[in-house]
């Protein structure tokens, strides 16, 4: 009887699953396209915005305004810098706040929603798009304002009467970089389909453009400074403002680095698991032992301190604030107690050093205070089965990354080591990245493997579940086996609880009907493969429904195929190289860009220009006479 | 362009990635092409004046 009532129950959810799904077929997402009247509209706002700053820019370098000179002297004042360096400084800020709040309210858009109906049809792409042309207007407004005023000996001729800061033009390069993801991202969607994930190549070039431009501000910084110490005046910051000012600028470098890892914060990472803790290590290696350098005693921790805040503030903006699944975040300050710690030792005073014990720590220790947050506070904690191998790929990847900070650290204070040791770093770290980065993502699918799945009605739309792996030994030592639900109005990601050899047991109900897509996933090792539990008819990309049955064996498929509905995998494998090498070509040329900067900040500017109040330079000048690790600016 | 039908009314889509980058990549591009052509004029005046 209690079958009978069960199975008469289940028919009548899956009977109002199927109603729900062909009143909602008459309003099927579209899978590619933008409506006409959005650009149109979109087209006209920017237009105005950018004619209106096209105009002041052409007034005030004709002198015919000095509307923007007031704005800039006013900001200046205010934090003791000169203006082409504070109303940029200030601009880039303002920018990235509003481009990753878009950023990250897009990703809980799309794992709670579903794809666009357009690439403008969804809110939070006008704060991405509006963010990352702002970031572009900011290092252009940093190229049009030197007027009277040299900008210092890294500037580059325009003409004969204007010279740019170079760090603006790294900002406006960066911005632009972002932005061309945009078109690039539209082609992609047409030749290969929508990729509904974070790590599709257009969209990291949307997130690298935004992140990288803090190195371009962090050289306008410096390059204020040099013009204000170059000019004979005394820098007017007060060093409490500076040590600010750095501290903002390389925490919103962690921000910037860490949006890489979203995925794997709201628990829908596509990817295997072992790549979060490399990724963690990466961005901190690089931005706190840099924040460190730059910033002297206080910075690394001010520098988790601030993303924690921000980050915290627009996680919970998005998340509760919104009503989307909220992302976790990682932590950081393990990471940076201990290179606060290091930097107390007389490793300090030779920064490549520094930065490569850094990153080993970082590495080691660091990762060991993310791996107890990651059971506190992450949806998919991590497990015992990625120790090895997530320490192999986790500590050359930190060693690398803290290489990079104390480079980035000595370009911004003229002390960048020869070229050939300095390129050969940068070269090698991208190596070592790449190759621990083709490591995680390769994945693999047990053949012949299936999953039993038995559903029990639980309310309207949901379902309780028993699985049966076959083989059990799909699943010897887990990372997950778990069922998660999405993009029907919310995420539900419910880790199941071992019940026998290869038999598991749901702790929650899922939704199965309505535009809900449900998988059932397991992780093991290099094994990332699922199953369907119910996936909604879809029109546009003309797939069926997979309906939710009260027992289904299926067998498991590459995850991407059922996370990426919208992806076509029929296209040939030499367009898809093509199209990545071209996203690769940009990507390269914004870093060779970006090192050419910061090498002309520290080739062009003597040494001991920087940063007399620094702790660090304070402690150099008491070495005076020591040799020390490296050979500094040579040109 | 194409129709797509949305709820209950029609919405014209623009499919072309060039419109699509109207709104936000070609005023940029338009401000990078003016500050390339006020370099070229300048280079281009120095020449004349060598």
């Amino acid at each position: 009887l209690t079958c009978d009532i069960a199975g008469v129950t289940f028919m009548h959810m899956l009977l109002t699953s199927t109603t729900a799904t062909l009143l909602l077929a008459a309003e099927t997402k579209p899978a590619g396209g933008a409506a006409i009247g959005e650009v149109i509209g979109a087209t006209a706002g920017v237009g105005f915005v950018t004619l209106l700053l096209l105009g002041l820019a052409v007034a005030h370098r004709t002198r015919r305004t000095t509307v923007l000179a007031r704005f800039a002297d006013a900001a200046g004042r205010r934090t003791g810098r000169p203006g082409w360096v504070a109303l940029p400084s200030l601009m880039v800020a303002l920018s990235l706040i509003v481009a990753l709040f878009g950023m990250l309210w897009d990703i809980s858009l799309h794992i709670g929603r579903g794809r666009d109906e357009g690439p403008l049809a969804n809110p939070a792409h006008y704060f991405i798009l509006v963010g990352l042309f702002l970031v572009f207007a900011a290092g252009m407004l940093a190229v049009v304002l030197p007027l009277d005023e040299d900008p210092g000996p890294a500037s580059v001729k325009i003409t004969k009467h204007w010279r740019a800061p170079v760090g603006g033009l790294l900002i406006a390069a960066a911005g632009f970089y972002a932005l061309t993801g945009f078109p690039l991202d539209d082609v992609w969607h047409r030749l290969f389909g929508q990729d509904v994930t974070l790590w599709g190549p257009t969209h990291l070039m949307l997130i690298t453009g935004a992140g990288l431009s803090l190195i371009g501000q962090l050289v306008l910084e410096q390059e204020g400074h040099a013009a204000t110490t170059a000019s004979g005046r005394k820098p007017d910051a007060r060093p409490a403002v500076l040590w600010g000012l750095r501290v903002a600028a390389l925490g919103g470098m962690l921000i910037g680095l860490s949006v890489f890892q979203a995925e794997y914060d709201f628990g829908v990472p596509q990817f295997r698991l072992v790549l979060q803790p490399m990724m963690i290590a990466g961005a901190a290696g690089f931005a706190l032992v840099a924040a460190r350098l730059v910033g002297g005693r206080g910075a690394a921790v001010g520098a988790a301190v601030f993303f924690l805040g921000l980050r915290g503030v627009i996680s919970l903006i998005v998340g509760p604030g919104l009503g989307e699944p909220t992302p976790s975040l990682p932590l950081y300050l393990g990471s940076a107690v201990v290179i606060e710690l290091l930097a107390l030792t007389s490793l300090v005073r030779s920064p490549m050093a520094f930065g490569a014990v850094g990153g080993l720590l970082v590495g080691t220790l660091g990762t060991l205070t993310e791996g107890l947050w990651s059971y506190l506070v992450m949806p998919l904690p991590w497990t015992a089965d990625m120790r090895v191998e997530g320490l192999l790929m986790t500590v050359p990847v930190a060693v690398c990354a803290g290489l990079c900070g104390a480079l980035l650290s000595l370009g911004v204070q003229g002390r960048l080591p020869r070229p050939a040791l300095a390129r050969t770093v940068l070269v090698a770290s991208l190596l070592v990245l790449a190759a621990a980065t083709a490591n995680g993502l390769v994945a693999t699918v047990p053949d012949d493997a299936r999953a039993t799945v038995a559903l029990t009605p639980a309310g309207t739309g949901m379902a309780t579940a028993e699985v049966t792996l076959d083989p059990a030994t799909v699943a010897d030592d887990p990372a997950w086996v778990q069922l998660t639900a999405w993009q029907g109005g919310g995420l539900v990601v419910d880790r199941l609880e071992r019940t026998g050899p290869g038999t598991y047991r749901s702790t929650e109900p899922v939704p199965v009907d309505g535009d809900w897509k449900t998988l059932l996933r397991v992780h093991d090792g290099r094994t990332l493969a699922a199953t369907p539990v119910f996936l909604p008819a879809d029109e546009a990309i003309q797939a069926e429904e997979v309906p939710a049955e009260a027992t289904s064996t299926r067998g498991f498929v590459p995850e991407i195929s059922l996370l990426q509905r919208e992806r076509d995998l029929d296209a040939p494998g030499w367009l898809w190289a093509l199209s990545s090498l071209v996203v690769l070509a940009c990507s390269l040329a914004l870093i060779i860009a970006l090192a050419w900067g910061v090498g002309r900040l520290s080739r062009r500017i003597p040494p001991g220009t920087f940063d007399q109040e620094s702790p660090i330079a304070a402690q150099e000048q008491g070495l005076s006479g020591r040799a020390g690790a490296l050979q500094p600016g040579v040109a | 362009m194409t129709g797509a039908y949305h709820g209950a009314y029609d919405v014209v889509l623009a499919h072309h990635p060039l419109i699509t980058a109207l709104p936000f990549v070609v005023p940029a591009v338009i401000v990078v092409g003016l500050v390339g052509a006020i370099i070229w004029r300048d280079r281009r005046e120095d020449r004349v004046d060598r």
